[in-house]
C-alpha cells in the first residue's frame, strides 16, 4: 500500500522537472519556429549554469547546424541571420518594418536610402517569399535575392 | 658619512639598473605584478592563500607547474617567447605585457606573423564595448541571477547593424543530450565545464529575448581603444581553455570582471567578489566604478506583446483570442480576398505573438501552429498600414537599482512560552516581502537562509535552514496562462504532538494557479506534495499531500503575505499539519525594512504558536 503512493509521490515530484522536447530536427520555417526550451528544470538550471548550449560555443561561426546553406554561399551573412531569425523575420515582412528585417538589408550590403523600397518589396511579396511553412532559410534568402534582382532599384546589389 | 652617503647612492643606482642584468629578480618581482595574475587567471586561494589559475585546460600554461606558478610561468613564457615567436600568437596579451615590461625583445603579433589571430580580429572593428545584461523576467526567478556578457560595438554602429556585432560571452557548456535528471544535476552543482564563446548578437537576443521572454539592459563602457584591444587578444587566449564550472562564484559576472581587469589594470574588480559574484551586485559595482556611459533598454517579445495588448482596444479582445487559437480556420475569411474591416493589423500581430508565445510555452504543440501562423502573417501582409504599436517605455528602476541581496535581520520573538532573539542571514537573493521594484513581480529566489534563535532559555539553536526556495506566482489572465509553483528544500522544524519540535529535512513542490484581484492584490491555490524524513518522527518520515494558498498585497511601502497550509500524511508519519502564516513588511528605505511574522500551526489537536518583530538590513 505505502509503496505504490510514494512512488506516486515521487513520480509528481520528478514530473515538475521533466522537460518538453523541442519538435524533430528540420530546417523548414515550421519546425524552426519557437525554437526553445522552457519548463521548471531548465528554469532551475538557467540559474546556475546560465544556460548555453554544446552546439556553436567555440569559436565564430555563422551556426546554421547542419541545414544546406551551400546554395547560397555568397549571401552567408543575411543567410545566419535569416537562419536564426525565422519567426521573427517573417513577422517583420509581413508588418513591412522590423529589427530583423533592417539586419537582412544591412548584411545584403542595401543602402540607407534604398531601405525602403527593400522592405517594400518584401512586404509585397510575402507570398512568395513563404509559399507553405517548409520554405528553408536558403529558399528565403534566394527569392529575396530574385525579387531584388527583379526592382530596378534594388537589381545594383545583387 | 660621506663615505656612507655614496654607498647608499652606489646602491640604490644598483638596485635601479639591477633588473636589466638580473632577469631572475626581476620576474619574481613582476610575476605578482597584478596584471601577470589577471592574464594567466590566478585567484589567491581564501583556504590556503596559495596563488592558483583558475583556467583548468594544461595548453594553457607554457609550464607544467603553470597552474600554481605564476613566477616559473613567465620565466618559461619568456624564453618560450623569444625562442619560438610563434608562441605569441597563441598568447598574444601576454607577449604584448611582457615586452610592455622589457622582458622580451621583439614583439610578433601583427598579422605577417599572426594571419589567423589578426583575421579573427578584423571581425570586430571595435569602437565600444557594452556590457549585455538580461534580466528577470516573470515566472522565471531564477532568471533573478541575470546573466553578463560583453558585446563588442562595430564602428559605424546603428539601430540596423546592432544584432550583427558579436558577443563574448562566459557560460556553462551544458549537453541537452545527457539524461534530464542528470542534466539537472549537473547544472545545478557544476558538472559542465566553463567556456568562453564568441558569437552574433542575433543569437544571444534570440536565446535571451525570444526563448527566455528576458528583457535586456545594455551598459556601454567607456573602455578606450588600447583597453579594448587587450580585451580581445585576451579573449583570444581564453577560445580554447575552459574553466571548472562553479556558478556561485566562477560564474559568467565573475569571468567578465576578469575581463574587464585585463582590459584597465586598475579596476580590480574581481577582488571585491573573492566569495561569489551576484551578476546584478557585479553590475552594480561596474556602475560605481564609472566604467558606464551610456544605456539602452531592449524588452523582450513577452514584455513587448503585453504592452501591445494593453494598447489593443478592449472590444478587439475576443477576436484576437480567437484569431489566436490555431483550431479555428475562420473560413469565412479564407475565400475572402478583402480581409474583415475587423480583424485590424493590430489584432493579426498580437495574434500571431500569442500563439508564439504559447508555443514557446509548450502550451500549443508547435507541429500545429505552423500553418495558422502563416496564415495569421498572410493575412497581415494584405495590409500595407504600418504596425500601429509604440514600443514599451523603458522601466523607472532597472534590475541594478534594485535593494542590495545579502541581508540579515534581527528579531525579537516568542514560540509558545519561550522567547528568543533571531538572527537571520540570507546569502541570495529576493523574497516576495521584499522591496519589488527591480525584482519580476511575484517571484522569490533564496539560497542558503539561516535562522540562528539565541533562547532565553541559553541555548543557542538553528531554527530553520532554508537550502534553496523558489517560488514564482504570476498572475494569469485572459492571454496569458502561466503556471505558478514552489521548490522549497530546508530543514524546518516541525511540532510533534507531545511539544517536540525537531528540525526536519524537508523538500516541498506546489504547482497551481495565481490570479491578480484588483489592484495590487494577488491571491495563489498550489497543490503540493511534501516529503519529511527524520528518525526523530514517528516511522521515520512522512509524505503528505496538501494544498497552499495565500494572499498577497503590495502597497506604498508595504507588503503583507497570509497564507494557508494544509498537509494530510499518506504514508509514514500519520498526522495532519495545518499552518497559517502572516508576514508583513514595511520599507524605511531601499534595503532598510521592519518585518512582522504571525503563525498558528495544529497538529494532532495541538495549536503552537509563534510571532516575532524584527528590523532587515540589506547590503
Amino acid at each position: 500500500m505505502m509503496r505504490p503512493i510514494l512512488t506516486g509521490l515521487v513520480m509528481l515530484t520528478a514530473s515538475s522537472f521533466v522537460m518538453a522536447s523541442d519538435t524533430g530536427p528540420g530546417c523548414g520555417w515550421g519546425s524552426m519556429l519557437f525554437k526553445g526550451q522552457s519548463g521548471v528544470a531548465s528554469h532551475v538550471v538557467a540559474a546556475t549554469t546560465n544556460g548555453t548550449s554544446g552546439n556553436n560555443t567555440f569559436g565564430m561561426t555563422s551556426g546554421t547546424n547542419g541545414c544546406d546553406t551551400s546554395r547560397t554561399i555568397n549571401y552567408t551573412g543575411s543567410n545566419a541571420v535569416v537562419f536564426h531569425n525565422m519567426d521573427r523575420l517573417s513577422n517583420d515582412i509581413a508588418k513591412g518594418d522590423g529589427e530583423i528585417l533592417s539586419t537582412v538589408a544591412s548584411t545584403m550590403g542595401i543602402e540607407p536610402q534604398d531601405v525602403p523600397t527593400f522592405k517594400r518589396v518584401m512586404h509585397d511579396n510575402f507570398n512568395t517569399l513563404y509559399p507553405n511553412s517548409d520554405v528553408t532559410s536558403e529558399q528565403i534568402v534566394e527569392t529575396m535575392v530574385s525579387l531584388m534582382a527583379n526592382d530596378k532599384t534594388l537589381a545594383k546589389y545583387v | 658619512m660621506n663615505h656612507r652617503l655614496t654607498t647608499l647612492l652606489t646602491l640604490l643606482l644598483f638596485l635601479q639598473i639591477a633588473p636589466a642584468f638580473g632577469a631572475p629578480d626581476n620576474i619574481a618581482a613582476l610575476s605578482s605584478d597584478p596584471q601577470w595574475l589577471a592574464l594567466l587567471q590566478y585567484q589567491r586561494s581564501d583556504w590556503d592563500g596559495a596563488l592558483r589559475s583558475e583556467v583548468d585546460s594544461d595548453d594553457f600554461f607554457l609550464s607544467d607547474r603553470g597552474k600554481t606558478n605564476p613566477d616559473e610561468e613567465m620565466s618559461v613564457n619568456i624564453r618560450g617567447f623569444e625562442q619560438r615567436p610563434q608562441l605569441q600568437c597563441r598568447f598574444p596579451a601576454r607577449a604584448q605585457w611582457l615586452h610592455s615590461q622589457g622582458l622580451i625583445k621583439t614583439l610578433s603579433i601583427d598579422e605577417g606573423h599572426c594571419p589567423e589571430l589578426n583575421q579573427w580580429l578584423q571581425k570586430f572593428e571595435p569602437e565600444y564595448i557594452s556590457l549585455i545584461f538580461p534580466a528577470a523576467y516573470l515566472n522565471s526567478p531564477s532568471s533573478m541571477f541575470g546573466h553578463l556578457f560583453l558585446r563588442v560595438d562595430q564602428k559605424n554602429q546603428r539601430d540596423e547593424n546592432r544584432l550583427l556585432a558579436q558577443t563574448i560571452n562566459f557560460a556553462a557548456n551544458v549537453n541537452h543530450d545527457d539524461p534530464e535528471l542528470i542534466y539537472a544535476y549537473r547544472g545545478l552543482f557544476g558538472g559542465y565545464p566553463g567556456v568562453i564563446s564568441v558569437m552574433p548578437y542575433y543569437q544571444k537576443v534570440k536565446e535571451y529575448s525570444e526563448v527566455e521572454n528576458r528583457d535586456i539592459w545594455e551598459y556601454r563602457l567607456n573602455l578606450n581603444a588600447e583597453e579594448i584591444h587587450r580585451l580581445l587578444l585576451h579573449t583570444w587566449e581564453l577560445l580554447p581553455a575552459h574553466f571548472d564550472y562553479f556558478f556561485f562564484d566562477e560564474n559568467c559576472a565573475y569571468r567578465i570582471l576578469t575581463l574587464l581587469d585585463v582590459a584597465r589594470p586598475s579596476l580590480q574588480l574581481t577582488q571585491q567578489f573573492s566569495t561569489y559574484a551576484i551578476p546584478s551586485d557585479t553590475l552594480r559595482s561596474i556602475v560605481a566604478g564609472n566604467l558606464v556611459d551610456k544605456v539602452r533598454y531592449r524588452p523582450s517579445m513577452a514584455t513587448e506583446l503585453k504592452y501591445k495588448i494593453e494598447q489593443l482596444p478592449e472590444s478587439l479582445h475576443p477576436l484576437t483570442l480567437a484569431l489566436a487559437d490555431p483550431a479555428n480556420t475562420l473560413p469565412e475569411q479564407r475565400h475572402d480576398k478583402k480581409v474583415h474591416p475587423a480583424i485590424t493589423a493590430g489584432a493579426l500581430e498580437v495574434a500571431f505573438d500569442l500563439q508564439r508565445y504559447r508555443a514557446q510555452q509548450q502550451q500549443l504543440p508547435r507541429s500545429s501552429v505552423a500553418d495558422a501562423s502563416l496564415e495569421l502573417l498572410k493575412k497581415r501582409s494584405e495590409i500595407a498600414a504600418p504596425s500601429p504599436y509604440r514600443a514599451p517605455p523603458v522601466p523607472t528602476v532597472r534590475d541594478d537599482e534594485g535593494h542590495r541581496t545579502f541581508q540579515v535581520a534581527l528579531s525579537q520573538g516568542q514560540n509558545e512560552d519561550v522567547e528568543y532573539t533571531l538572527l537571520r542571514i540570507r546569502p541570495a537573493y529576493h523574497d516576495l516581502l521584499d522591496p519589488p521594484a527591480g525584482y519580476p513581480e511575484g517571484a522569490q529566489i533564496k539560497f542558503l537562509e539561516t535562522d540562528l534563535a539565541f533562547r532565553e532559555t541559553g541555548t543557542l539553536r538553528l531554527e530553520r535552514f532554508t537550502g534553496l526556495n523558489i517560488t514564482s506566482l504570476t498572475p494569469r489572465d485572459a492571454f496569458f496562462k502561466p503556471l505558478s509553483w514552489r521548490v522549497d528544500a530546508g530543514l524546518y522544524r516541525k511540532y510533534l504532538a507531545d511539544g517536540d519540535d525537531p528540525l526536519v529535512p524537508t523538500l516541498n513542490v506546489g504547482i497551481g494557479h495565481s490570479y491578480r484581484l484588483a489592484g495590487q492584490h494577488q491571491v495563489y491555490l498550489l497543490a503540493e506534495s511534501q516529503l519529511q524524513h527524520q528518525h526523530s518522527l514517528p516511522s521515520n518520515y512522512a509524505a503528505s499531500l496538501g494544498l497552499h494558498g495565500g494572499w498577497l498585497f503590495r502597497g506604498e511601502n508595504w507588503q503583507q503575505h497570509l497564507s494557508l497550509q494544509l498537509n494530510e500524511a499518506v504514508a509514514g508519519y500519520d498526522h495532519h499539519y495545518h499552518q497559517l502564516n502572516w508576514e508583513v513588511s514595511y520599507h524605511l528605505g531601499l534595503n532598510l525594512s521592519l518585518i512582522g511574522q504571525l503563525s498558528a500551526t495544529s497538529t494532532e489537536g495541538n495549536w503552537f504558536h509563534q510571532q516575532q518583530l524584527g528590523l532587515e538590513w540589506r547590503f
